[in-house]
């Protein structure tokens, strides 16, 4: 419970405000609705004559002293042409007023709080540690962030409201209907716990079979969309028949769940009413057994009865909503998940002047979840503005590199120095900004070609954007390409060939000022002139950045100050093009190969 | 790149509302029953109540002037249905007694009410269901080219979901609205035809306000909708970038980009919201004003003084037309809502009209359905074997824009023949496997199956004759056994096992905890790519088809598995008619016969020897191929098939 209020509390957080003021306007809304109600009663005494007047209890008179303006009971029968729908029309105004007030609140909650939601979840997203989204899956972040702040929302707007009003409602009414008589009291209320009870634990019962009516259809979603995607295989193996008889299965289970779903729940709204209408009933009974003694009079029955219909639906929605309190317990549980992951320092740390001096002494990674190191006793040296590559097989560590000069990753043992300075001391915000890698699996955003190049530099000019796509071989492409730079890509734009992504991805980092690239594996898919064009353009424009090359290719490396050869995670070979082909071992017999079949 | 807002429809689409409502007018006697049980429990909330009511203040009020003797239980109470002619005295257990029977009988009624017609729903949408699902198994190839598959999920859980939901709720909503109007409109004017009017009167404004809020709020709730599926998208993508927003530090940007998002979603939700916060003061304060007008008008007849009966018999009626005022006013605003909810569904309704008229392009004549039935009611009995022979006769083929893909090709395949083809993407090998397997037929020329045109065979015959293997390998939600015996109907553990072994994952399978019965996933769950890809072999393989086709089968397979497929694969092909489609050509270079497609036309032929040794096209391709291997693969590659073979 504690937990549920805390993230709610989090969530909302900068309006609370309006939604505690909201809250409490609903209560003095509820204060008018009881005393427009109760106003029926001073009406039929006033209408039925004096002598019914005159056996206003406290609070009757204190209302007739209000709407008389203090003039009393004789002021009221007299006037009562003018004074009761007076009275009526205002109450109703006041009624309708704060109905407005509270509702355009609760709009503005509502919208707002959701806001709020949002916000803070996408904050937590954009600063959560890199690895977060390694151990978590990524629709199911989506679903918490849209279906359980959808849960939690409802909660508090749906069923908070409704427990307030039920609370203060109840409270009302029991002081009025205790103060009339306690006997009426008795028979307008004392059905209600039962209600509460016999309500709540049916709706356990209920949700339960919703949820296996839910589930169900869950599968046939599922089998739907299975059965779309292997459309291929379902005509080419002539199944059409198969699929449709398993299809059936689906919708018998389904079909047998959901009508017992509704058995229930029908049983329960039906089963329900009796209560309702029963406390109704009972109100009216003892009532007229009342006012055969002469204890109640005919405006205190209708006035109970009126008040019995105020709080019985609004009581029986709160079993519903109380029986529901595990839902809102997991979906806060979940949203804790994000809210409570570990965010990333990105602001502390030194912001020195990076020229590009790499060390690497003795580094060692393994991801958290796999024993094999990724990266093994890795020891070299750069200097600054040199050009780097590096070879080996897939799974030889070679993306890891990246991984933990980025620092998206820590080393697990060893350290990596930036010039002279641990790379840990470095300020994260401005180390991304300096160290910037080309990804093998680039992603481009759904937006056009231009604002995917211009991600990391708004501020830059055409000329520079064309520059970046020049140096990147892309540009040529992107102008043949109907909409030019506008064109969208992306998800929803048009798909790009790998090769053609990887270059938008290669223009996006050019544009950025850095002090060290990182191009991992990305001239693979272009052809081996395009690569050589891409290579020079890089020296002419970046020659006093150091360039990491992660390639596969033999001619790629062959002009790079310093190779590096990995095999499973560790530095087998290292040196110059030259001095590694004269050493037998991997890079020699790839050489060989590549020569030969070129 | 924002969603198009769906405009609401200006018009009633009959046609599409008749063709539907056929799905529920099949349940008529649940329809029947439904709006029977609506009549009681309207009678009950609109005629009953009010009656009860009526009838205790009368009698309480008339306790206090006449002094009652005898027993309560006793004491006569005035039941008035309608003035002067439905009308009598019952003692008060009698009351008792009918006020409890009409509690239990409305019970019933909404049990009934709540069951039927949520069956009914339901009914209506698993029968809508069905039939879509059953159209798209008959549908083309092209209409998959047309349409997305998102489209069709769509079609088929949202909106026969929420047709159902209209055709039987909110339709049948309606009699109930209609009933409770009806049921107050008599006890209204049998009780006191003044005060009816004065209520009726003010009921034009609720007939013109509501339903413009109404319309108002939809378009408004649809904005919101949209702008918050945007906010979900976004948010989709920066999870699925979150390493590239890492790299490039542009938290900041991303942030900002979505404030603006979010703001955007909060002013139109408060917008949408904010019109339900002017619809229910407005009708408060209408009802208010009505109920003020009713007193004053019931206080004016009396002011002249009136005898005691008249008073009591007054202060009644005043009471019961302050229920009257929001009897009336419910139903007339639920009309309004129901009214919007019907036309918000009208599009789902049309396109799913549109699916279920769909006509296949692919079909069988009708003689030949005749002889050999449909897919979904073949006449196996009817069916030949094949051998294996194909003939393409001059075939030619382009898509619905005009553009020709296939150049007329002719071609003689020997039963029996590994066959692979191979070419750029777009080249249209895929295509001529598509013709052969009559996804699509050929514009020109014919295809002819042991010598006889296919299209005298039915496409049930032709695909029970296929063994396929996907791109993509496919391992269905299910257990080892079902996902292997999806080829072949009846098949036995037996030839499970054996078609398994062959591929060589009977032993991985049979050290499972559960063996065959272990149950996988959906999408193959933790299967590797390679485990996906024998699966599928096993499941072509246990069908022993007369023609195997390999489409791309191999572009998913990383090379530590390709030893191990390229090793089924050779069993697979044994002694049967097989055509390989490759983008990988390490894997076919075993192939009998190779094909090399350009541009729609076939410009080399050979075995992998002959061409490499033409250095021409093939050699070409095989080259660019085999420098974006990575090393590892090179070596293995390189080892295995060139210093192997040493051509």
């Amino acid at each position: 419970m504690k937990r549920l209020f805390l993230t709610c509390k989090k969530l909302t957080e900068g309006r609370h405000l309006a939604y505690l003021l909201q809250l409490f306007i609903q209560i003095v809304q509820v204060f008018f609705s009881t005393f427009s109600i109760f106003l029926t009663k001073v009406l039929i005494d006033a209408i039925q004559g004096m002598t019914e007047l005159e056996k206003a209890d406290a609070f009757e008179s204190f209302v007739i002293f209000l709407i008389t303006g203090g003039r009393g009971n004789e002021f009221l029968m007299e006037n009562r042409i003018t004074v009761l729908p007076v009275a009526l029309v205002i109450s109703t105004l006041i009624t309708a007023l704060l109905s407005f007030a509270r509702m355009s609140l609760r709009s503005y909650a509502i919208a707002y709080m959701n806001g709020a939601m949002q916000r803070t979840l996408f904050t937590h997203l954009t600063a959560v540690d890199y690895p977060f989204y390694k151990t978590h899956d990524g629709g199911d972040l989506i679903q918490t962030c849209t279906r359980d702040v959808d849960v939690l929302r409802r909660f508090m707007i749906g069923d908070v409201s409704n427990f307030n009003y039920s609370f203060w409602t109840l409270l009302f009414v029991s002081a009025i209907l205790f103060n009339m008589s306690y006997e009426l009291a008795l028979a307008c209320l004392g059905l209600l716990p039962v209600m509460l009870l016999y309500s709540f634990f049916l709706m356990k019962k209920v949700r339960r079979l919703y949820r296996a009516t839910d589930d169900s259809e869950g599968r046939m979603t599922e089998r739907i969309n299975e059965n779309l995607a292997s459309v291929r295989l379902v005509r080419a193996y002539g199944s059409e028949k198969k699929e449709c008889e398993n299809f059936e299965r689906y919708l018998d289970d389904y079909a047998e769940k959901f009508t017992k779903w509704r058995r229930w729940s029908s049983f329960f709204f039906a089963s329900g009413d009796i209560f309702a209408f029963g406390s109704n009933a009972l109100a009216l009974g003892v009532g007229v057994y009342l006012a055969y003694l002469g204890k109640v009079n005919a405006s205190t029955i209708v006035v109970s009865f009126l008040f019995v219909n105020m709080i019985v639906w609004p009581l029986r929605q709160c079993a519903t909503s109380l029986s529901n309190m595990g839902q809102y317990l997991a979906s806060s549980d979940r949203l804790r998940v994000i809210l409570d992951a570990q965010e990333e320092d990105r602001e502390s740390g030194i912001t020195d002047e990076i020229r590009g001096d790499i060390t690497f002494e003795h580094v060692s990674f393994h991801y958290e979840n796999d024993e094999k190191n990724a990266l093994n006793d890795v020891s070299f040296h750069i200097p600054a503005g040199s050009t780097v590559a590096i070879m080996g097989k897939t799974g030889s560590g070679k993306s890891t590199l990246s991984l933990l000069l980025t620092r998206l990753y820590e080393p697990t043992s060893g350290q990596i120095l930036l010039d002279d300075k641990p790379l840990s001391s470095y300020q994260k915000k401005h180390l991304r900004k300096e160290i910037v890698p080309v990804l093998q699996d680039p992603f481009l955003f759904s937006k056009t070609i231009e604002e995917n190049i211009l991600l990391a530099r708004k501020e830059a000019s055409r000329e520079e954007l064309y520059q970046a796509a020049r140096t990147a071989s892309i540009d040529d492409t992107i102008r043949s390409l109907k909409e030019g730079y506008a064109t969208p890509v992306g998800e929803k734009g048009m798909s790009l060939s790998g090769g053609q992504k990887q270059r938008v991805a290669m223009a996006r980092t050019l544009i950025t000022d850095a002090h060290v690239y990182i191009f991992d594996d990305s001239l693979s898919a272009v052809d081996t002139e395009t690569d050589r064009k891409i290579r020079a353009n890089l020296r002419k424009k970046k020659g006093d950045s150091t360039i990491f090359i992660i390639t596969h290719r033999v001619a790629t490396a062959q002009d790079a100050d310093l190779i590096l050869v990995l095999e499973d995670g560790k530095l087998t070979e290292m040196g110059t093009h030259e001095e590694l082909l004269e050493k037998p071992g991997l890079y020699q017999r790839i050489a060989e190969i590549q020569r030969r079949m070129a | 790149m924002k969603n198009v807002e769906e405009a609401l429809p200006e018009k009633v689409n009959l046609k599409i509302w008749l063709k539907i409502g056929k799905y529920a007018l099949r349940y008529w006697p649940i329809i029947l029953l439904t709006i029977f049980a609506m009549l009681v429990t309207s009678w009950y909330d609109s005629a009953l109540v009010p009656t009860l009511n009526a009838s205790v203040i009368e009698s309480t009020s008339a306790f206090a002037t006449l002094p009652l003797e005898g027993n309560v239980i006793d004491v006569p109470l005035r039941l008035t249905f309608i003035e002067g002619i439905l009308e009598f005295s019952i003692p008060f257990w009698g009351f008792l007694l009918l006020e409890v029977t009409a509690i239990l009988l409305r019970s019933v009624a909404v049990f009934t009410n709540f069951y039927f017609s949520n069956i009914l729903s339901m009914r209506i949408m698993t029968d809508l269901r069905r039939d879509c699902f059953k159209k798209v198994q008959q549908l083309s190839f092209s209409y998959f080219d047309r349409v997305n598959s998102g489209w069709l999920i769509a079609r088929m859980n949202n909106d026969t979901a929420s047709l159902g939901d209209t055709l039987s709720q909110q339709i049948l909503q309606i009699f109930w609205s209609i009933f409770d109007i009806l049921f107050t409109l008599v006890s209204m004017f049998s009780r006191s035809w003044i005060f009816a009017l004065i209520v009726l009167a003010s009921t034009p404004f609720v007939m013109v306000l509501v339903p413009l809020l109404q319309k108002l709020l939809l378009v408004r709730w649809r904005k919101a909708r949209n702008a918050y599926s945007y906010f979900v998208g976004w948010l989709a993508e920066v999870i699925n970038g979150s390493k590239t927003i890492r790299t490039l530090a542009i938290e900041e940007e991303v942030s900002q980009e979505a404030e603006g998002i979010i703001s955007d979603v909060e002013q139109k939700r408060f917008k949408a919201s904010r019109v339900n916060a002017y619809l229910t003061p407005s009708l408060q304060l209408l009802s208010g004003i009505t109920t003020a007008i009713v007193v004053l008008s019931g206080i004016f007849m009396i002011q002249g003084g009136g005898d005691e009966e008249t008073i009591i018999a007054l202060s009644a009626t005043i009471v019961l037309f302050i229920s009257f005022v929001g009897n009336i006013y419910n139903p007339l605003q639920s009309f309004s809502e129901l009214a919007s909810e019907i036309m918000a569904s009208q599009a789902g309704a049309e396109k799913v009209g549109q699916l279920l008229d769909e006509v296949p392009e692919v079909q069988d004549r009708d003689e030949i359905v005749e002889r050999f039935g449909t897919s979904l009611a073949p006449k196996e009995e009817e069916y030949s074997p094949l051998n294996g022979t194909i003939d393409f006769k001059e075939v030619s083929f382009h898509y619905a824009n005009g553009i020709e893909v296939i150049h007329p090709l002719s071609l003689h395949i020997e039963a029996g023949t590994s066959l692979a083809i191979v070419g750029e993407t777009g080249s249209g090998k895929t295509t001529l496997v598509n013709l052969l397997c009559r996804f699509y037929e050929p514009t020109g020329g014919d295809i002819l199956l042991d010598g006889v045109s296919y299209r005298d065979r039915s496409l049930h015959w032709l695909h029970s004759n296929i063994g396929y293997v996907q791109q993509s390998p496919f391992a269905f939600k299910g257990t080892y056994f079902e996902n292997i015996a999806y080829g072949k109907e009846d098949a036995t553990l037996k030839e499970v096992r054996e078609a398994a072994k062959i591929v060589g994952i009977d032993d991985e399978i049979m050290s499972l905890k559960d063996g065959y019965n272990t149950y996988l996933e959906e999408g193959g769950g933790s299967l590797s790519q390679g485990q996906k890809q024998l699966l599928s072999f096993a499941r072509a393989l246990v069908r022993n088809p007369s023609i195997l086709i390999l489409d791309e089968a191999t572009s998913s397979i990383d090379t530590e598995t390709e030893a191990l497929v390229q090793n089924a694969l050779l069993k697979l092909l044994k002694g049967r008619t097989s055509i390989s489609i490759a983008h990988r050509l390490s894997t076919i270079v075993h192939c009998d016969r190779i094909l090399v497609m350009q541009e729609g036309s076939i410009i080399e032929e050979g075995n992998h020897k002959q061409l490499m040794q033409k250095k021409g096209y093939y050699y070409q391709l095989y080259m660019n191929q085999f420098r974006d291997l990575d090393i590892g693969e090179q070596v293995k590659t390189y080892e295995s098939q060139i210093e192997g073979e040493k051509y």
